[in-house]
């Protein structure tokens, strides 16, 4: 069969990111222009100035991309771009500079939702093999999620009120430390000890999560502690945040793998970067005998690669999107 | 020769094709809040079949995301065909068309206002409040843009690196006050 090169772009939140893919899985290209020291700046990211940035870059970072790549403009067989969910503004520049490329280029445009896309960041590595557990963690995001099929979807849950990355910002904000905030937790957490007794999320079992509940519990031994003139010990707290956090992750994965006996596990999103929640999910799957994908790093925060990877079945499918494509701010995997 | 222009710089959005400074195509959308998805659209029905040497594009101020919407798709037009492209200011276009040297203009909290020179070069742009508006009396905030005026005003303009063509935002936003 012929290969299939798909030009990709992503710019859904604070990164301009273009890339070229071989058959969903090979990255012939990758170009991603990050916001993140502009953003810090502020504490988290601005959307009008990453719009802005978005559409200072896009021209650069296609430039650089196809310097990179031996393929060239016409070998390339569609354009995709991320149209939904993330910041509208960011999206729009996107997807309006996709439509322009596929217009001038002559080439099919295939519209791809931002989470499917960390989905599929796992199939530029390993083939997926269904039916499969996939776990999406991310800044508006914790669901666990059955696939049978490339793009069948079946959510067992998901998080009834913060997202899993909200709660490590707010915690991060909390405890004075930069943004971005997960890294920054993850880094102190790795010189702490689990010694505060937070209350767990949801005990009970059913695959729901929440996250409010732990973020309010930190934010109010913070101010307790303060009143009585009482030291944090930073990283003990953050140590212990992390580890009720993603322990309930591992907790709820290890429902569904005996509920369902699939054995086949993915991660997806920003915070399957975390190096503890890669090892405490490592050993859950090991348990259950299951096999586990996670995306390498590169892979694992906001890029086009996973955006191409994701287009590809759906331009296998022929399933294209016309000039008249709106971007979207919220959107489920299904 | 044909020259593509487009501005978006408002609710109201207008693609022209010009051949030799006279408008042969002409498409607007007025008071619609759905430009996403209908730029594009009435963008290829301008310029399907047609041929064009250079493209202008109004790169503001004006709503921030619709100046933004026009301008990634002008630039990126200019960029990937290797089409010269100038861009002119939505203030200018009021003032080349109306002859005022001080114009303004509303986006309901406040006015984008622009002074000229006799030469309708720019002295300054700035975005005032409602009531300061009292103090420009002789601004013109009412104009019917006359886009063979704007067209022959670009004339004199020069070409800008695609890369380089970017929106004026004038007013600020929260993080910069």
């Amino acid at each position: 069969m012929k290969d299939v090169y798909i030009l990709a772009i992503e710019s859904s939140c604070d990164e301009t990111s273009i890339a070229i893919i071989r058959n969903g899985k090979e990255v012939e290209s990758l170009s991603i222009s990050t916001q993140m020291k502009t953003h810090a700046v502020f504490g988290g990211v601005v959307p009008e100035i990453a719009s802005r940035m978005h559409t200072e870059n896009f021209t650069y970072v296609l430039e650089d991309c196809l310097n990179k790549s031996s393929v060239g403009m016409d070998k390339i067989d569609a354009i995709a771009v991320t149209y939904k969910p993330g910041l509208l503004g960011s999206l729009l520049v996107g997807v309006e500079f996709a439509k322009t490329l596929a217009y001038v280029y002559h080439k099919p445009l295939i519209k791809v939702n931002h989470l499917i896309g960390h989905i599929y960041a796992n199939a530029l590595e390993n083939e997926l093999k269904f039916p499969l557990l996939a776990l999406v963690v991310s800044g508006g995001h914790t669901e666990l999620v059955i696939m049978d099929d490339d793009y069948s979807f079946k959510t067992l849950g998901a998080t009834m009120d913060d997202a899993i990355g909200e709660a490590y910002d707010k915690v991060a904000r909390v405890l004075n430390i930069p943004y971005p905030g997960g890294p920054g937790i993850e880094r102190l957490a790795a010189t702490g000890q689990n010694t505060y007794n937070l209350p767990r999320p949801v005990m009970d079992e059913t695959y729901n999560f929440s996250y409010s509940g732990l973020k309010s519990s930190i934010i109010n031994l913070v101010h307790n502690e303060k009143q009585r003139g009482n030291e944090i010990k930073q990283a003990d707290l953050a140590c212990s945040f992390q580890t009720v956090a993603i322990d309930e992750l591992c907790r709820k994965l290890e429902i569904g793998l005996k509920n369902t006996g699939i054995k086949n596990v993915i991660v997806a999103g920003g915070v399957s970067a975390n190096n503890y929640l890669r090892e405490e999910i490592k050993k859950s799957c090991d348990k259950y005998e299951a096999n586990l994908s996670i995306p390498k790093l590169l892979y694992c925060t906001d890029n086009a690669a996973m955006i191409g990877a994701a287009a590809y079945p759906l331009y296998l499918k022929g399933e294209f999107t016309d000039y008249s494509l709106n971007a979207e701010s919220q959107a489920n995997i299904c | 020769m044909k020259t593509l222009f487009i501005d978006t710089h408002l609710w109201n959005i207008c693609i022209i094709l010009f051949q030799d400074g006279k408008v042969i195509k002409k498409e607007e959308i007025i008071d619609k809040k759905n430009n996403s998805e209908l730029l594009f659209p009435i963008l290829t029905k301008v310029i399907d079949n047609e041929e064009y040497e250079e493209i202008i594009v109004v790169n503001g101020p004006g709503s921030f995301t619709g100046v933004r919407l026009g301008v990634i798709i002008a630039k990126t037009l200019a960029y990937t065909q290797q089409k010269p492209i100038k861009v002119i200011s939505s203030l200018e276009c009021m003032a080349i068309s109306s002859g005022g040297k001080e114009v303004a203009f509303s986006d309901n909290n406040g006015y984008y206002l622009g002074l000229f020179d006799d030469n309708f070069k720019v002295i300054e742009y700035k975005y005032i409040a409602n009531d300061e508006i009292i103090n420009y009396p002789d601004a013109k905030v009412k104009v019917d843009l006359d886009y063979e005026k704007i067209y022959n005003f670009c004339l004199t303009k020069k070409n800008v690196n695609p890369h380089l063509v970017n929106p004026i935002y004038i007013k600020k936003i929260g993080v910069e006050k």
